[in-house]
């Protein structure tokens, strides 16, 4: 994701292939990615324990919100040796091709931290807003994230302190962008199943969304988070809670990305017209220089 | 000198009854009993590489001996009990109205363990069932500990299979091995497939794996009140150190129905009372033991 920062730092590659790498990196990263701060953790978290958190100033009536990436999780290829705690923007959760378990009955499948099999074909999986036998990336539990090499991913009010808030904080599922797209009827959907496999968000427009609770301090989940297609998700997630003693409401939202990398023969067709393209304005380049070439010799 | 033999003999009836109750941990175990904690696979490969040494990791806000703990700390397995409240009788059956999942909206997703999915738990639909809960907010609502299972100190790589594996190795009921009979101990992932289960009468099936440097929470079942003792063995291959393991024996006590709880209580303390009015150093003994069952309970 290097090359996504603008950092200047292309002298002495080859075009071609610094041309199509950029052009594969940013159809896998989408327009979700930005120019991250320096001095913060940024880039893509493809392994290891995370939590999507809210946190609180202290004062005020507004959440914030972090990705508490948890030692031995690697981000923009860098194991890290402690905690860090990064701002949502600049972070980008990688779903890799082999996350894609298919909605299938796969009674040998790997799911729930053991080869015992899996079947999404059920209608509980419809709010997946995947069809039956199609693609279908999941984020799961911590064996199936080790198995299948992926982010470990939580959602937690763990930041908070026990004692300042009355009651739990309701997590909700807010506005999902696709693709640069807002929610719509097409496209990819994102859809969170809560670890008992129940549905609770769904971007499929006919859900009727859950919430999650979280209790403060202690709080933190893991579900399953579903993805029908490849490409960029921004998931916006809203928190509510209320201050102990009368403090009143306190509200938040949070958006996350998510790049979802597409099936390797998608890459390759995507890599093979990008360097087809390429490979026709080099000739054409070329073509023209000799046409100048020869059009300064014969000037001369 | 008769009445003095009949204070003995009730001495030592109590004596068993506690001991029965409490187990045997009469060293008076801290008592974990709320908030968020793992079994964890410590690992120190420059000193020993090939064994891992299971913990309780306790998190701030968990409840020992009734104080939240205000940093992280680790208890060794024989120095605490699991306690497992009255309150988390659910029963081996299906509510729809109670709360679960954390699922607060539409108010309380109810459960449903009334299904043959959960026959392995060796108990009948409609019997008591105590269970402790994945899910943080459940854990919170019936008052129960929060329990995972822990890798983290593993690191992510270098394991076969990136997996650390913890077996059900041993398991007790009130000091009686594993029997057809008795309380029975499962443990399943949070959809509620089975990984661990004493009913089967079999060690060979109870397998449940987390990442490597990672951690999980699965659901546990008592189906009677008393002292489980629980042998966990964790084990992962590491391509540099080869196979690394470690055991260690939990205790959990599965706390009665109020009713029989006072009972037993009311009963254990007439008795000591008795004892303490004609023979103080002894009926300070068993006051201390008494008392300990009544912070059990």
């Amino acid at each position: 994701m290097n090359a996504l920062r603008q950092d200047g730092s292309r002298e002495g590659s080859p075009l071609m292939s610094r041309l199509v790498f950029g052009i594969v990196l940013a159809l896998c990263a989408g327009p979700g990615s930005r120019a991250a701060k320096a001095d913060a953790i940024h880039g893509p978290w493809t392994l290891g324990h995370g939590d999507l958190s809210v946190i609180y100033s202290g004062s005020g009536s507004a959440f914030g919100s972090e990705v508490h990436l948890h030692s031995g999780a690697v981000v923009d290829g860098q194991t890290l040796t402690a905690d860090e705690h990064g701002e949502p923007s600049e972070i980008q959760i990688v779903v890799p091709v082999a996350a894609n378990l298919k909605r299938i009955n796969n009674p040998s499948g790997f799911f729930e931290g053991a080869a015992n099999g899996y079947d999404f074909t059920g209608d509980d999986y419809n709010a997946t807003g995947a069809t039956v036998e199609g693609n279908l990336w999941m984020l799961g539990s911590s064996g199936d994230a080790a198995h299948y090499g992926t982010p470990f991913v939580g959602l937690s009010a763990e930041e908070l302190t026990a004692a300042a808030w009355d009651g739990n904080i309701s997590l909700t599922l807010g506005t999902v962008g696709f693709d640069g797209s807002a929610y719509g009827t097409t496209g990819g959907v994102f859809s969170f199943y809560s670890e008992e496999l129940t549905a609770m968000w769904s971007s499929v427009g006919s859900f009727t969304q859950q919430s999650v609770a979280l209790i403060p301090e202690a709080g933190h989940i893991h579900g399953f988070m579903f993805f029908s297609q490849p490409g960029t998700y921004e998931v916006t997630l809203l928190a509510n809670g209320t201050l102990a003693g009368g403090g009143g409401p306190v509200t938040g939202s949070a958006v996350y990305t998510f790049q979802v990398v597409p099936e390797p023969s998608s890459v390759a067709l995507a890599g093979l017209g990008a360097a087809g393209v390429l490979a026709a304005g080099w000739r054409r380049r070329r073509r023209a220089a000799g046409r100048n070439s020869t059009a300064t010799e014969i000037a001369g | 000198m008769v009445y003095t033999k009949i204070m003995h003999t009730l001495a030592a009836i109590l004596a068993l009854i506690c001991g029965l109750l409490a187990g045997p941990a009469l060293a008076t175990p801290l008592i974990y009993s709320g908030g968020h904690g793992d079994i964890r696979a410590n690992w120190n490969p420059a000193t020993s590489p090939n064994l891992f040494s299971l913990v309780l990791r306790a998190d701030p806000g968990a409840i020992i001996d009734g104080t939240p703990l205000t940093a992280a700390a680790e208890y060794a397995a024989d120095s605490f009990v699991f306690r497992v409240p009255a309150t988390a009788n659910l029963g081996r059956i299906q509510n729809t109205t109670a709360f679960w999942g954390g699922n607060t909206s539409p108010p309380n997703s109810g459960y449903n363990f009334s299904t043959s999915t959960y026959n392995y738990l060796g108990t009948a639909v409609g019997n008591p069932l105590w269970v402790l809960s994945s899910n943080s907010a459940d854990a919170a609502h019936y008052g129960t500990p929060w329990i995972g299972f822990g890798a983290e100190p593993t690191g992510l790589t270098g394991w076969v299979g990136n997996l650390i594996t913890f077996r059900l190795t041993s398991f007790a009921f009130d000091g009686s091995a594993y029997g057809a009979t008795g309380g029975q101990f499962s443990l399943s992932v949070p959809s509620g497939s089975r990984r661990w289960n004493t009913a089967d009468g079999s060690f060979a099936n109870d397998s449940y794996s987390v990442g490597a440097g990672l951690h999980d929470h699965p659901r546990l079942y008592f189906t009677e009140p008393g002292s489980y003792s629980v042998g966990i063995t964790a084990t992962g291959t590491h391509t540099t150190y080869g196979v690394v393991s470690g055991t260690e024996v939990f205790t959990f006590q599965v706390v009665p129905e109020p009713g029989s709880c006072s009972l037993a209580i009311v009963g254990g303390l007439a008795v000591a009372g008795g004892l303490l009015r004609r023979r103080v150093p002894r009926g300070r003994a068993l006051c201390r033991r008494v008392c300990w069952f009544a912070r059990i309970a």
